[in-house]
């Protein structure tokens, strides 16, 4: 039996699937303007009007950015960084899972995975999740 | 800009460094005292202080003001980040300038410490939404611009570390920086990797300090008498709308900068120097368009032909920057006016820049905000 998943890091943002192999990234959608936004939001940041509903905005990103944390804060040991488009105009900042020597490039189509964040200075371990090449690991 | 012209008549500041023996309020006390009598004005003749403090405790305008001695005068604390020096300078102006007062003292002090988990503070809940943001350094947030712009351009990484090259170069100059010493491109590439493609050298260092700069109107200016007319031709705030919250600098700067050459009346090419909030050398570049003194693409090129040095066409950071000279949040923005000031003035000693007429300061506060002065000798 799988071991079980350290506490979220913060509620409300992601869900694992079923499956635990993927993560689904929550936001919210404008019922005014159709605006979305990640994470979810109190009042719509675009048109300030219309009430706003939960939405799913998937799995998949594609990268727009991505570096590598070499300190290694938290995480433990040098990590990937991205910037990520998650659906039009919604950009989100996460952890790159994998090799730093093998990041995907910008462009590339990424997929939202859980990670899990060892104890540290913030406590924890926490899950949180990760993008991952969608050519790595038969995603 | 407002309803009188305003005028800088004095500036200070105390050298930036590490010293754990010094309060910070120590610092811009005396920074603050230095600028009193650059401006040759009694402390108990100033009836508006406003301090620019962030992460340096509580109620530092009041520990400033009991320092500098016994005046009961309106002191305020301005906590803006980065920009909370220029903050509290933009507050001074417009005290001078709206009529409340017709002299004002801007303070910064402060201790920059290990800056991890952008802007969350000590609460730990915030502290998770940063890491599970991502946000764990600043330098990561502009290390991922740098890497789409090498993408987008083709630029070479050698141009942010020549930026790097340059401010340490200019901070050798400056008795006042953090550092002191020029580096050379292979001891940039030698200091350890922090975020790609930005190295331990192209970081701005922790470190304290204080400066401080006193502003009146032009009849006080004029009765003192004391320097050449330094006038604010502009002072320019802007805030950046939520959904820019992952790469707001840019645009912010274009926005805010837009503002002041109107209200000074004036263009970028008119420009003699610009102090900008280079958090990371690769910051820099991005302002070099976003204040139109090239056009989008070309900063590279700008970098490569030395248009940014002291002797080249438009020198920034001429103090060495946040990189080189030192960025201790609370009165980086004012430190940006004291040399800015001295470079209007022609004291600026081996960093000056000849008949220097027009100068820029610009700061980034995280979360963010965007504060630009342009400063003009009369």
């Amino acid at each position: 039996m799988a071991e079980p998943r350290p506490e979220l890091i913060i509620e409300g943002r992601f869900e694992i699937d079923p499956s635990g192999e993927t993560v689904t990234l929550i936001g919210s959608r404008c019922t005014s303007c159709g605006a979305l936004q990640h994470p979810r939001r109190e009042r719509c940041v675009s048109c300030f009007d219309g009430a706003l509903q939960d939405c799913s905005l998937g799995s998949e990103a594609t990268v727009w950015s991505r570096s590598v944390e070499r300190l290694g804060l938290v995480v433990g040991k040098p990590f990937g960084v991205c910037w990520a488009e998650v659906a039009e105009g919604v950009m989100v900042q996460a952890i790159l899972d994998g090799d730093v020597d093998e990041l995907p490039g910008i462009g590339e189509r990424v997929v939202a995975v859980p990670f899990t964040l060892p104890e540290s200075e913030i406590g924890g371990p926490y899950t949180t999740f990760a993008f991952r090449s969608k050519t790595e690991g038969g995603t | 800009m407002s309803q009188r012209d305003v005028y800088v008549i004095g500036v200070g500041m105390v050298p930036f460094g590490r010293f754990p023996e010094i309060p910070a309020a120590v610092h811009g006390a005396r920074a603050g005292a230095q600028a009193l009598d650059d401006a040759g004005v009694d402390w108990q003749d100033i009836s508006t202080m406003y301090c620019g403090a962030s992460m340096t405790g509580g109620f530092v305008a009041s520990r400033v003001g009991h320092l500098l001695g016994l005046n009961e005068s309106e002191q305020v604390t301005v906590d803006n980040a980065s920009a909370s020096g220029s903050s509290a300078f933009r507050q001074a102006v417009l005290a001078v300038g709206e009529g409340r007062t017709d002299v004002a003292l801007a303070v910064g002090c402060g201790k920059m410490d290990r800056a991890m988990f952008f802007g969350a503070g000590p609460d730990p809940l915030e502290q998770r939404i940063a890491v599970a943001d991502a946000q764990l350094t600043a330098a990561v947030r502009f290390a991922l611009i740098a890497q789409r712009r090498m993408h987008d351009e083709g630029l070479d990484e050698e141009v942010f570390h020549r930026i790097t090259v340059k401010s340490h170069r200019h901070a050798s100059l400056n008795p006042n920086a953090q550092y002191r010493k020029e580096v050379t491109l292979e001891q940039v590439l030698e200091s350890r990797l922090i975020a790609d493609p930005i190295h331990l050298l192209e970081c701005t260092p922790t470190g304290d300090g204080g400066a401080a700069a006193v502003v009146a109107t032009r009849e006080v200016a004029e009765r003192l008498g004391r320097h050449p007319l330094v006038r604010v031709m502009a002072s320019q705030f802007r805030s950046a709308p939520e959904t820019d919250h992952l790469f707001y600098e840019y645009e912010l700067t274009k926005r805010t900068a837009s503002d002041a050459y109107e209200d000074a009346g004036i263009g970028p090419s008119d420009l003699d120097l610009c102090q900008v909030h280079d958090a990371f050398s690769t910051e820099e570049l991005e302002y070099y368009e976003a204040l139109g003194v090239c056009d989008p693409g070309e900063g590279g090129r700008l970098v490569m032909d030395g248009d940014v040095e002291l002797g080249g066409r438009i020198p920034f950071n001429t103090d060495g920057g946040l990189v080189s000279r030192g960025h201790p949040l609370g009165p980086t923005g004012l430190a940006q006016i004291w040399e800015t000031t001295l470079q209007l003035r022609g004291q600026a000693g081996p960093r000056q820049i000849d008949g220097a007429r027009l100068g820029l300061a610009q700061m980034i506060g995280a979360g963010g905000v965007c504060v630009i002065h342009i400063l003009g000798r009369d």
